[in-house]
């Protein structure tokens, strides 16, 4: 019997990796948390949707050692999206910060986390937005910080504009700040989207909406925080990420969206 | 102020160009808009 084979029947697949023992434990998607691979309201999700059931494919010494970024590239001011510019980015200062949590509760250390984001008139730095709004020669809108020993990430940032993206009639995405996650292999990542507490796009959003359930919604959306926010600085917006259990943070099926 | 409120003639939002908020300011009744006691405040 294959890995695959081993994993679909619910068995745990071990492995002697030079010396180190790995196990891989059989996992399911919970329902009623991550959106679905095709959502018909978000159009281009059906040009990538699989229409063949998924092959899981087995982990070998490749997938399971790496490669990963290394830790020792990553620099304290990557997480600074202000810095770094020869000047300031135009728009609202805040800092989002939150804990990378497991099911159970516990703190991911070490994660690598990276963020990209619209400037604060909601264009990207990238040849493929056509959006007429004004790019910032100061922002870049990557980011990227390792997690510490009790899970916490944090950014410094410009809060993001809202933007039109053609999903349909008169579409706006709501303001939100793409998040990928690495575990400790190079295939373990999870890619989300966190939004800005009572943003009247959201309900109106394709993206949201695929998100199945509005307590998961909620989960997308960081809380502003008075503690967090320096005072004649920057405001604060707190959101932790869970990666799996009944407070689980939705994820994208596959790469990243929009 | 009598007569009913009205919202704006149509859509506000334009699309690939710009949000729309609507809002109506209502001098008295009911329904009057806060102002501040003076000059502007911030």
């Amino acid at each position: 019997m294959t890995d695959p084979e081993r994993l679909r029947r619910g068995q745990t697949v071990r492995h002697d990796v030079l010396g180190d023992a790995f196990e891989l434990r059989p996992y399911q998607r919970p329902r009623g948390v991550h959106p679905p691979l095709d959502s018909p309201a978000y159009r281009s999700s059906a040009l990538r949707a699989p229409r063949q059931p998924l092959v899981l494919l087995p982990h070998r010494l490749t997938e399971i050692t790496g490669p990963l970024l290394g830790e020792e590239r990553v620099r304290p001011g990557d997480a600074d999206l202000t810095a770094g510019q020869p000047g300031e980015p135009q728009g609202e200062r805040i800092i989002v910060t939150g804990r990378v949590l497991d099911g159970d509760g516990r703190p991911v250390r070490a994660s690598l986390v990276e963020i990209w984001q619209a400037n604060a008139a909601g264009r990207y730095r990238h040849a493929a937005d056509r959006h007429p709004a004004p790019l910032d020669p100061n922002f870049t809108g990557l980011g990227r910080c390792l997690t510490d020993d009790a899970g916490r990430y944090r950014f410094v940032t410009i809060k993001p504009g809202a933007y039109p993206w053609g999903n349909h009639p008169n579409a706006w995405r709501p303001a939100h700040i793409h998040f990928s996650l690495f575990g400790r292999s190079f295939t373990q990542r999870l890619v989300t989207q966190m939004y800005f507490p009572s943003d009247p796009l959201q309900p109106l959003d394709p993206i949201v909406g695929s998100v199945p359930g509005a307590d998961a919604r909620q989960r997308l959306v960081a809380r502003f925080d008075i503690g967090l926010t320096q005072p004649e600085w920057a405001l604060g917006y707190a959101w932790d990420i869970v990666l799996r259990g009944r407070g689980a943070t939705p994820f994208e099926p596959g790469g990243a969206a929009r | 102020m009598t007569g009913p409120v009205t919202g704006p003639p149509g859509p506000v939002t334009e699309p690939e160009w710009a949000l729309g908020y609507a809002w109506d300011i209502v001098l008295r009744g009911r329904g009057a808009t806060p102002f501040e006691p003076g000059r502007a405040a911030r």
